[in-house]
């Protein structure tokens, strides 16, 4: 765990700690800044003279003080450098990295190469400067060959900018730095709380990656675990003769940008927030989510249910890891927070539905008074808290084992909508549930016995064409906690 | 005293001043900087003093200011001054 994680747990515990970003840290010394500024302008010049048509971008930060780098301050660079890149790439700017110096003392430097024209290198290094308050900080160099061949640079003015301005009053920058008007403690407070602010939303954007990374492995991991009675798998998937595991991986992939969104939504999370505004906020991510799904699948409902039910979990890990540790207790009291009332007004509003236009869930309330997997998510997935999550972590042996087990478990303690909509009667659960205890009692996947009961097991849903597309959400939704709390366990957060 | 050979320190980066040395009689120094008006004596003051602690009372500086500090002026007179009397050697970063 690196320096600022340690710094972002402390806040974990309500007390607001100040950013130390200059408590570590060799003290620099004028002649060693001098001496590393000659030497950049040696680097310069020698990557001008090698690359004489190109422009050269040297990048590193104004730090006052004598501390020029630590940790913090290289994490810092390096983070919003990636950042710089992705702009330059949006920019149809063609470069590369040259050189770099990130453990310097004298603070951390890089070069890039850059194809185009000064005056146009110049506008994206000053707009990224200027682009957020702690970018200021932030002094890219542009280079070039000029005529006479000699190196020159390019500033602000000539491109019709405003010279740089001052980090703590609106004066320019030049002015205060000739007078020393301001304290290096003063600057040394606000360059803190400028890194502080940048570093908080690097953690936000790490734990959106995991998230996501988590939640698409869960959703492509459920696929590919075998065998599977009733789903598709790579081996078997009679109960779902329009689908096979390629449909599964490419309806798996579209769902990135909708997974992402919910990520940020629930990271977004405030105290003052009213938890039923995020699912609203994520319910329309989802609608478009279950296009793009039917647009990868030309048609066909693969992962509907997850959509929904990944979404709102990955939203309610998103509340609780912002600010806290991974916590069951904490997710799943957002999750019910999230659809609190939610039976209610969606059901309230189906009679006088036309009966065609309702899925096989908002039928079987309307016929059994089964919820299905709306009222299995309003009341906090209490299967999946209750048996999937806590079997998923303590069943040992391969990936395939653990999600096998986790999903006859979770078969076992759930109302699958799916199965009662192609069985056509509610009584397939207690069947269903038989089947499912017999496998168990003969040792599981453990044992060739048990193996042999789930192998014949998923020939009968085939050939009776029933399916537990429900609990596969669950064993996704399971999966996905399961995932998510052993990579932060790991320390593998990004 | 006078200098053996011509010297150059310092760059032409923002807050640093490029100072050259070639012979000259008496100190004079040609000083070209965006803060003349403000602290362009002070620049050449600073100039001054340290080249006579270093004995040299004869030369001709060409000096590029880019609003470097004192403390800058100073470190870059002491680097050209120590390179103009041979008592060190340009740095070489190919090497370092």
């Amino acid at each position: 765990m690196n320096g600022f994680c340690s710094f972002l747990i402390n806040r974990e515990f309500g007390c607001e700690v100040m950013l130390k970003l200059f408590d570590s840290g060799l003290t620099q010394d004028i002649p060693a800044v001098l001496e590393n500024r000659d030497k950049r302008v040696f680097v310069q010049n020698k990557l001008l003279s090698q690359y004489p048509s190109e422009i050269v971008i040297g990048a590193k930060l104004n730090t006052p003080g004598p501390i020029k780098n630590n940790s913090i301050i290289k994490n810092f660079f390096v983070n919003q450098l990636e950042v710089f890149e992705d702009i330059m790439l949006e920019e149809g700017l063609v470069f590369f990295k040259n050189t770099e110096w990130l453990d310097a003392a004298t603070g951390p430097e890089r070069f890039y190469v850059v194809e185009g024209n000064a005056e146009k290198v110049k506008q994206v290094t000053t707009d990224f400067e200027e682009s957020k308050s702690y970018r200021r900080l932030f002094d890219l160099d542009v280079l070039f060959l000029n005529d006479e061949e000699s190196v020159q640079s390019i500033s602000r003015t000539e491109i019709g900018y405003p010279q740089r301005k001052c980090l703590i009053c609106g004066r320019t920058a030049k002015e205060c730095g000739r007078s020393r008007r301001h304290s290096v403690e003063e600057l040394q407070s606000k360059v803190s709380e400028l890194v502080e602010d940048s570093m908080l939303l690097t953690d936000k954007k790490k734990k959106v990656h995991l998230l996501v990374t988590n939640a698409l492995r869960a959703i492509t991991y459920e696929v590919t675990a075998w065998p599977k009675p009733g789903l598709v798998d790579p081996v078997e998937w009679g109960a779902h003769s329009d689908m096979d595991i390629f449909m599964f991986l490419d309806s798996s992939l579209s769902l990135q940008n909708y997974l992402r969104k919910c990520a940020w939504a629930g990271l977004n999370y405030q105290t003052d927030t009213d938890y039923r505004d995020i699912f609203r906020e994520i319910r329309e991510f989802g609608k478009i989510a279950e296009k793009d799904m039917f647009a990868a699948t030309n048609g066909v409902n693969t992962h509907k249910g997850a959509v929904f039910s990944l979404g709102v979990m990955v939203t309610a890990v998103g509340v609780n890891i912002k600010d806290s540790n991974f916590n069951e207790n904490i997710i799943q009291d957002a999750v019910k927070k999230m659809l609190r009332g939610l039976i209610e007004t969606d059901y309230s509003q189906l009679n006088g539905t036309e009966n065609k236009k309702l899925t096989a869930g908002e039928k079987q309330y309307l016929k059994y008074g089964v919820t299905g997997i709306r009222g299995e998510a309003a009341s906090g997935y209490p299967a999946v808290f209750k048996y999937g999550l806590p079997i998923f972590l303590r069943t040992k042996g391969s990936m395939n084992q653990r999600l096998i087990t986790t999903l006859m478990n979770l078969a076992l303690h759930t109302e699958d909508s799916t199965l009662i909509k192609r069985a056509g009667t509610v009584d397939i659960i207690d069947w269903k549930n038989e089947q499912i205890k017999t496998f168990f009692d003969q040792g599981g996947l453990d044992t060739d016995n048990g193996r042999k009961i789930l192998n014949d097991l998923q020939s009968e849903f085939s050939k009776k064409h029933l399916s537990l597309g429900g609990t596969a959400d669950l064993l996704i939704v399971t999966a996905f906690l399961g995932l998510t709390k052993e990579a932060l366990a790991n320390g593998n957060n990004n | 005293m006078g200098i053996k050979e011509t010297a150059l320190a310092g760059t032409l980066e923002s807050s640093d001043i490029q100072i050259t040395l070639s012979e000259g009689t008496g100190i004079n120094i040609d000083l070209d900087s965006s803060v003349e008006a403000l602290y362009g004596d002070q620049i050449k003051k600073v100039i001054t003093d340290t080249l006579n602690k270093y004995g040299i009372t004869d030369a001709k500086v060409k000096a590029v200011d880019k609003g470097a500090l004192d403390c800058v002026v100073k470190a870059r007179t002491m680097a050209v001054a120590q390179r103009a009397l041979g008592t060190t050697d340009e740095p070489n970063w190919e090497v370092l």
